[in-house]
C-alpha cells in the first residue's frame, strides 16, 4: 500500500509530494501531470523492479527528456523519489512502515555511456511521530493493536548500488541490492551484526514485492480483444494485452474446492451489473490452438468472441480484474469508452474494492488479513466529484516558478475543500481547492478560460 | 406486428436491480407461449420519480409518458397485508377511475421482492459462482413464507461467496445477475408470481394481443 509519493526533477514535478488514500482520483485538465504522476510510479516501481532500462521504457520520453526541462530551456540533472508504504507481507517482528527513497543523476561516466545513474537508494522505516498517515487519513486502531501498523524510527537500510558488472537493464535495483547484502565477501565481514543483514535483507524482498505488485493500465480495445498464448505472460500489461491469462492466474490464486473461480466469481458478478449486454463469460482453454480467449454470453447470445464484445465491456472486465487483484493499480481514465452511469458505478465499487484503514482489517475464514488492495485512477470526468468523496480526489494543474531568472511550469496538486473546512491546512504547500474551480471543472471550463 | 411496451413503478431504488430485467425476461417467455401473434417486447422502463405510495405522483409521472406504454406494472411488496392491501386498492381505484386507458397489473411479492430472488437454487449457485448451496436453505414456493428473504440472500452473499454485502455495489451486481439467471418457470411455482403472471395474461387478453 502506497500511502506518500515525492518527487523532483521528473518530468513536470519539483518538490512535490502528495499523501496517497487507498482509493485516489487524480483529476484535472489534460497537461496538468495526471499521467506525469502515474509516469514517476512506473518508472520508479520499474527502476527498483526491472532496472532502470525496463523503466525508460516503460514511460513515455527517452531518458534525458525524463528530467524536467526548466523555462530556460536546460534540464535538470537530478531526480528523486521517495514513497512511503505499508508493508503487506513483513514477517513478525520487522516494522511495516517505511519509505524508499532514490537519488539519480544524468551522467557520463568515463566507462560507459551517457544515462541516468544512481547516487544512492536506501529504505527508512518511519517512526510514528513522522508517519502524517493515521493523522490525515485516518486509521482504526485495531491495525495498530493487530500490529498491521508498527515502527522502528531511525532504521535506516543503506543499499549498495550493485555489482557494476551487471548492466543497469537486467536487474532492478532493489534485486541488484539484495545480490550485494548477500554478497559472500560482504557477509565474511560481518559479526554480531548478522542478523541485522538478514532482516534487513529480508526488508528489501518485502519492500520489492510491493513494488512488483503495482500495475499500470492504459487499456487498448485491439490488445483487450486477443487470446493468451498457453503457457504465455500470467499478468496482463499494460494495454489489457493478457487478459484470458490474467483471469486464468486470478482463479487459479483464489480459487478453492467450494469457490473454483475465486474471485473470478465476483468479477463475473460486478460485470453482469455493469456492463448488462453481457450476463456471464468464460474462459476458453483451447489445447489444439494453443491459445485461451475469452467467450462472453447473454440470456440471447452464447459464445460471444472478445473480437465481438464491446470496447466498453472488455475495458470493464480488464478494470475489474485488477481491482479484484493484490496490490496497487494505477488505470488512465478508466471513464473512456464508457457510459457515465457505469463510471458511476465503478467508482462506487472501487471505493468498497480497496482497502479501507479507517475500518478494522478484514480477515478471512482463517483470520488472515485480506490482501491489501490500493486504486489510482487519472480522470477528466465531473461523475468523480458527485461519487468519490473529497478526501479521495486529488486536483492537478500548472503553476509558474522562477528560477535562474526564468519563468518554469510545473505540476501542483491540491486537495479539495471539505464542506466548511479550511482553505490552508498545515503540512500542504498549496491552498484547497474551492467551489468556484471545481464548478469550473464540472461545467468543463479551462481555469484561464 | 405487435410490440408490447411496458412502465413500472417500483417501490424502492433495490427493486429497480431486478424487477425489470426479470419481468421483461418473463413477457419474452409468456408472450413465446401465448401471444405469438405479438413480435417484440421492450426494455421495461422505471418510473423512478412516480413513488408508489400516493396515486398522484404516480399519475402525474405516467401522464408523461402517455401513449409510450402499453400496460403499467405497479409493484407494492405485500408484507404486511393490513398495509399493503389498503395502498394497493387505492391505487387501482383511482387508476380505474383516471382517464387512462392501459391496464394496470399489479407485481405484488407475498412479503418483498428478495423472496422471488430466493426461489431458483441453481441461479443462485451460478451468480454467486459455488459449486452448490448448503442444504436447507428455503427454495421454490417456500419462499414466501420465509420471515425475513433478504438477510438469507445477504448470508449466502456472505457465507457462501465470501463476499461483504455491505460494500457498494455488491447487491446491486447480486440482483442484477439473479434476474438475468433465474428460471421463468421456477418462479412460476412461487404462487404471487403466478398471480402476476395470471394478471399480465388477462391484461395482454383484454389489449388484444392474442389476435396480433
Amino acid at each position: 500500500m502506497i500511502t506518500r509519493i515525492e518527487i523532483d526533477g521528473f518530468k513536470s514535478f519539483e518538490n512535490f509530494a502528495l499523501d496517497v488514500p487507498p482509493f485516489l482520483v487524480l483529476i484535472g485538465t489534460n497537461a496538468s501531470g495526471k499521467s506525469n504522476l502515474l509516469d514517476a510510479l512506473s518508472f520508479l516501481s520499474k527502476a527498483a523492479v526491472q532496472g532502470l532500462d525496463s523503466a525508460v521504457a516503460a514511460v513515455r520520453g527517452d531518458a534525458r527528456g525524463l528530467f524536467r526541462r526548466r523555462g530556460e530551456g536546460t534540464r535538470v540533472d537530478r531526480m528523486r523519489f521517495a514513497v512511503e508504504f505499508l508493508l503487506e507481507s513483513a514477517p513478525l517482528g520487522l516494522p511495516t512502515r517505511w519509505r524508499y527513497e532514490l537519488d539519480l543523476a544524468w551522467a557520463e561516466p568515463e566507462d560507459a555511456l551517457e544515462g541516468i545513474v544512481v547516487e544512492g537508494h536506501q529504505l527508512v522505516a518511519l517512526s510514528s511521530a513522522q508517519d502524517r498517515w493515521p493523522a490525515v487519513r485516518g486509521m482504526a486502531p485495531e491495525w495498530f493493536a493487530d500490529g498491521l501498523v508498527s515502527y522502528q524510527g531511525g532504521r535506516v537500510v543503506s543499499l549498495p548500488i550493485g555489482p557494476l558488472e551487471v548492466p543497469s537493464g537486467g536487474m532492478g535495483l532493489l534485486h541488484m541490492a539484495r545480490v550485494a547484502l548477500n554478497d559472500r565477501k560482504y557477509l565474511r565481514d560481518l559479526t554480531d551484526d548478522d542478523i541485522h543483514v538478514l532482516e534487513d535483507d529480508t526488508v528489501v524482498r518485502v519492500a520489492w514485492t510491493e513494488l512488483a505488485q503495482m500495475r499500470f493500465l492504459h487499456l487498448e480495445a485491439g490488445a483487450l480483444r486477443l487470446s493468451s498464448e498457453l503457457g504465455g505472460p500470467q499478468f496482463m500489461d499494460t494495454t489489457g494485452r493478457d487478459l484470458p491469462n490474467y483471469l486464468r492466474s486470478l482463479t487459479k490464486a483464489t480459487g478453492s474446492k467450494e469457490r473454483p473461480l475465486g474471485v473470478v466469481g465476483e468479477i463475473k458478478m460486478h460485470l453482469a451489473g455493469l456492463a448488462r449486454e453481457v450476463t456471464d463469460f468464460a474462459i476458453v482453454e483451447d489445447g489444439h490452438r494453443r491459445d485461451v480467449r475469452l467467450e462472453f454470453s447473454s440470456p440471447y447470445e452464447q459464445e460471444i468472441g472478445a473480437e465481438f464484445a464491446s470496447d466498453g465491456t472488455l475495458r470493464m472486465l480488464a478494470i475489474l480484474a485488477a481491482l479484484h487483484d493484490r496490490g496497487c493499480v494505477a488505470i488512465e481514465e478508466p471513464e473512456n469508452g464508457v457510459f457515465p452511469e457505469r463510471f458511476r458505478h465503478l467508482l462506487a465499487l472501487t471505493g468498497g474494492l480497496v482497502t479501507d484503514m479507517r475500518q478494522p482489517p478484514e480477515r478471512d475464514a482463517l483470520r488472515v488479513p485480506l490482501p491489501y488492495r490500493q486504486a489510482i485512477f487519472t480522470s477528466h470526468s465531473p461523475i468523480v466529484l458527485d461519487e468519490v468523496p473529497s478526501a479521495n480526489i486529488a486536483f492537478l494543474d500548472m503553476t509558474t516558478v522562477l528560477e535562474n531568472g526564468a519563468a518554469s511550469r510545473v505540476s501542483r496538486v491540491r486537495r479539495l475543500r471539505e464542506d466548511q473546512g479550511p482553505v490552508r491546512v498545515e503540512g500542504e504547500r498549496w491552498a484547497r481547492v474551492t467551489e468556484s474551480e471545481l464548478s469550473r471543472f464540472r461545467a468543463g471550463v479551462e481555469a484561464s478560460a | 406486428m405487435r410490440s408490447l411496451s411496458c412502465v413500472l413503478v417500483r417501490e424502492g431504488p433495490s427493486d429497480d436491480w431486478f424487477l425489470p430485467i426479470f419481468l421483461r425476461r418473463a413477457l419474452e417467455a409468456m408472450v413465446l407461449e401465448s401471444f405469438p401473434a405479438c413480435r417484440e417486447i421492450q426494455e421495461i422502463r422505471s418510473m423512478v420519480k412516480a413513488g408508489n405510495q400516493h396515486p398522484e405522483p404516480v399519475l402525474k409521472a405516467l401522464d408523461g409518458e402517455r401513449g409510450a406504454f402499453d400496460v403499467v406494472l405497479y409493484h407494492h411488496d405485500g408484507a404486511p397485508p393490513t398495509k399493503s392491501d389498503p395502498v394497493i386498492a387505492r391505487m387501482r381505484r383511482t387508476w380505474d377511475n383516471s382517464a387512462f386507458t392501459e391496464p394496470l397489473v399489479t407485481v405484488v411479492p407475498m412479503r418483498e421482492t428478495e423472496a422471488w430472488i430466493l426461489a431458483d437454487h441453481e441461479a443462485l449457485a451460478r451468480a454467486l459462482s459455488v459449486r452448490r448451496l448448503r442444504n436447507g436453505l428455503v427454495s421454490g414456493a417456500a419462499v414466501e413464507g420465509c420471515p425475513d428473504p433478504k438477510a438469507v440472500l445477504e448470508g449466502l452473499l456472505k457465507g457462501e461467496a465470501g463476499m461483504n454485502p455491505a460494500k457498494p455495489g455488491v447487491v446491486r451486481d447480486f440482483y442484477i445477475s439473479m434476474a438475468e439467471f433465474a428460471d421463468v418457470g421456477v418462479l412460476r411455482k412461487v404462487p404471487a408470481f403466478q398471480q402476476w403472471w395470471n394478471d399480465m395474461i388477462k391484461a395482454l387478453e383484454g389489449l388484444g394481443y392474442q389476435h396480433g
